[in-house]
């Protein structure tokens, strides 16, 4: 059949009048201002760059977690766990990137897998170490296992959970040299997928392709304005997931009763506000290095500003809160810190959600027309 | 006067005091003019959120205050009430009577369900269905409340599948069929998407009144991150759902699928240049006064698909920016949009993503 763009011919009708009135739908078309350099700027300021950073992090920690293997000691050990804690870093300033190829072949969960209300990944991993399963240290098998088990969970449990130590023995037993070609395993592992997230957005792709010029038969965006209000659910739905899925594992704002020290990602390595704060300041590069504020420069020329103040002061409290997870929440004047910083979250969200949508061209804002 | 004008006015009266302070002369006029009205849900310039009464046309007869955002409704011929439900993960209902003069009633979920936006009457209009999330476990469920009884909660089943979203009474009045979405959320994680590298949607059908599950059905297992999540039943009994995916989006997948006895549960393809206009995307489904014709509304991308449900072919494509309501009307359908269009009407609000018929 001919698409038909906004009027419909009568003929072809036939009783399926649609009452849209073309007058009424065309009036309200919005206004964005053209996306397309928002985009490029996009993926060479921030994608690009912040993958390559992750995947140099990855390969980092293999070939850390390969000298360990070779030559354990208390300072490989502490060596691995350092570049443990960087590959999360890493990670944490780009995860909240949810398009091209981190969507599809689970690579997300591959990556990491939380929140994993039931513990299935820690499970699965003591089962692998009780038993010293040897198809978990081989990088390829590894691969096809519990999206649970092959990514940062597993790397955590193994270089800081119960019996790490082990690893550091000079003449160590089946099980520590078991665990440590696990970890290797799983670093490898990593290190492919974010060698395969580089490629995702590597010129030449079909998904980078349509990614930079949004048009009627782009299968991502078809408008300047869908393009938009994809950027935008990208802060959008990240910032809410720090707040919800990352602060919100421990922390019940209302109910000191009910925090939950061991439920926070990466408490073991001590990552956890680090890994929020990078969150943050992650998704406050792509703000900046993208130049979305374009679209907001005539009708909100202060609101720039405005976000970038307010997501620096939600980096610095994040920043602010130096020391375990367990440690914060037992002191009162910390536990509000924490409590204060899923509010200066909520700040910046409201910012985008409503001042910046609009201020871009998104008539009720940004979560209203988030689906259901 | 006509009856029908009797039981309009009267549904006015009886859905409360704010109803009929909001009724302006023009909207009482409209009301009696009007043989057909609609229900959607919206948010208003200032952000606050109801639900309104509208006429064929599009034009606003009335409207009613909700706690918090709303979705879908649940209505029936036969049912005395309008039950508008929360958007998830809202926990409450309200019942507006659209015959006698009763105050509206505000119920809700227990403490650890939430509803999912959707609900359906059973054919003597007694007993409602609502689609609920035991978020703890993550079981999608059917709660069950009793219309006589002021919508207490007498009972619930499960839906075999996890995030319920839209349910249907199927023509024998007997089972119901429910959309598992497959996407498991829990109040606390906020949006989160908890499963998605193990989605498994499905459709089942349920008879409502022992709770068993009489079928379940679902797509090949490349289409598991295609949620399942809106349907209507056609002349030939039926069922038409829209989807939403959840997986890369440079797939090339179906939005659309069909149900039948026969050939159980299908994707239904469309040419190309049709398909990749929905954005992988589709808000809401509406069979048409006919039957046979079918409307898919994707707001992502703004287009309403008419399509002829005997042939499986497309009628026509218009677009219609963030449009995702939408309901059969006369001989062709009535669509509105976040933008406040309700049909050729503009309003100063937002609608929600469902138009019911009252």
């Amino acid at each position: 059949m001919r698409v038909l763009p906004l009027l419909l011919a009568t003929a072809m009708l036939a009783g399926a009048g649609l009452g849209i009135g073309s007058g009424a739908a065309v009036a309200q078309t919005a206004s964005v201002a053209p996306i397309a350099p928002v985009l490029n700027r996009m993926v060479d300021h921030y994608v690009r760059p912040r993958y390559a950073a992750f995947n140099q992090a990855a390969v980092d920690l293999e070939s850390g977690i390969a000298t360990l293997c070779a030559t354990p000691s208390g300072d490989t050990l502490a060596a691995s766990r350092t570049a443990f804690r960087a590959a999360a870093d890493e990670w944490s300033r780009i995860e909240w990137l949810r398009l091209g190829a981190v969507m599809s072949d689970n690579r997300l969960e591959r990556i990491l897998f939380f929140p994993d209300r039931k513990g299935t990944g820690r499970k699965q991993v003591e089962a692998a170490l009780a038993t010293q399963d040897e198809s978990v240290t081989d990088t390829v098998t590894l691969a096809g296992k519990s999206v649970a088990m092959q990514g940062l969970g597993a790397l955590e449990y193994i270089l800081f959970g119960t019996g790490s130590e082990a690893l550091a023995a000079s003449a160590p037993d089946a099980a520590a040299a078991h665990g440590c070609r696990f970890a290797r395993a799983a670093a490898d592992n990593v290190a492919n997928l974010s060698a395969e997230l580089i490629d995702g957005w590597d010129e030449g792709s079909p998904f980078l392709a349509a990614f930079r010029e949004p048009g009627p038969t782009n299968p991502l965006f078809r408008t300047d304005e869908e393009a938009l209000n994809v950027l935008l659910g990208q802060m959008i739905h990240g910032l809410e997931a720090i707040r919800d899925t990352r602060i919100g594992a421990f922390l019940d704002p209302d109910t000191p009763d009910h925090d939950r020290a061991k439920s926070a990602l990466y408490w073991r390595s001590e990552m956890t506000l680090p890994s929020i704060s990078a969150g943050i300041a992650g998704l406050e590069s792509l703000f900046n290095e993208s130049g979305i504020e374009v679209v907001a420069e005539e009708s909100a020329p202060r609101l720039p500003d405005q976000i970038r103040f307010e997501f620096t002061q939600a980096v610095r409290t994040a920043d602010s809160l130096d020391a375990p997870v367990e440690t914060l929440l037992a002191d009162p004047k910390q536990r509000d810190r924490l409590v204060y910083l899923a509010y200066a979250i909520k700040i910046v969200i409201d910012r985008l959600d409503q001042e910046f949508a609009q201020a871009g061209g998104l008539a009720v804002g940004f979560s209203f027309g988030d689906g259901d | 006067m006509s009856r029908i004008v009797l039981e309009r006015r009267t549904f006015l009266a009886g859905a409360g005091l704010a109803w009929l302070s909001a009724l302006t002369p023009a909207g009482a006029e409209r009301l009696a003019a009007s043989e057909l009205l609609f229900a959607a849900a919206y948010m208003d310039a200032k952000g606050a959120y109801g639900v309104a009464i509208l006429d064929r046309d599009g034009a606003r007869v009335s409207a009613h205050d909700l706690p918090g955002r709303g979705h879908g409704f649940a209505t029936h011929a036969t049912a005395d009430w309008l039950v508008a439900f929360a958007r998830r993960p809202g926990n409450f209902a309200v019942a507006l009577h659209t015959r006698a003069e009763a105050r509206p009633l505000l119920f809700h979920t227990p403490a650890d369900r939430h509803f999912y936006g959707h609900g359906a009457f059973s054919p003597d209009g007694r007993l409602l269905y609502a689609a609920e999330n035991a978020y703890e476990t993550g079981d999608g469920m059917i709660g069950v409340y009793d219309a006589t009884d002021g919508f207490a909660r007498i009972g619930e089943f499960p839906t075999h599948g996890i995030g319920p979203h839209e349910l249907v009474l199927m023509p024998d009045g007997r089972t119901l069929c429910v959309a598992n979405g497959g996407i498991r959320t829990h109040p606390d994680q906020g949006r989160a998407k908890l499963n998605l590298a193990t989605m498994a949607p499905s459709i089942v059908f349920i008879d409502r009144t022992s709770g068993e599950l009489k079928s379940s059905h679902a797509l090949a297992s490349r289409l598991n991150r295609l949620s399942l999540r809106h349907m209507a039943v056609d002349a030939s009994s039926r069922v038409w759902i829209g989807g939403q995916y959840e997986g890369d989006a440079m797939d090339e997948v179906p939005v659309l699928a069909r149900l039948d006895e026969e050939a159980g549960l299908v994707a239904v393809d469309l040419p190309a240049d049709v398909a990749q206009r929905f954005g992988l995307y589709a808000g809401s489904v509406a069979i048409g006064n006919d039957g046979v014709t079918l409307g898919v509304a994707s707001p992502k991308s703004g287009v309403v698909l008419t399509l002829d449900t005997r042939s499986g072919q497309p009628l026509a494509l218009e677009t219609a920016p963030r449009t995702c309501g939408l309901q059969a009307s006369g001989s062709g359908f009535i669509s509105s949009s976040e933008r406040g269009r309700f049909g050729t009407t503009s309003h100063a609000c937002a609608w929600d993503n469902h138009i019911a018929r009252v």
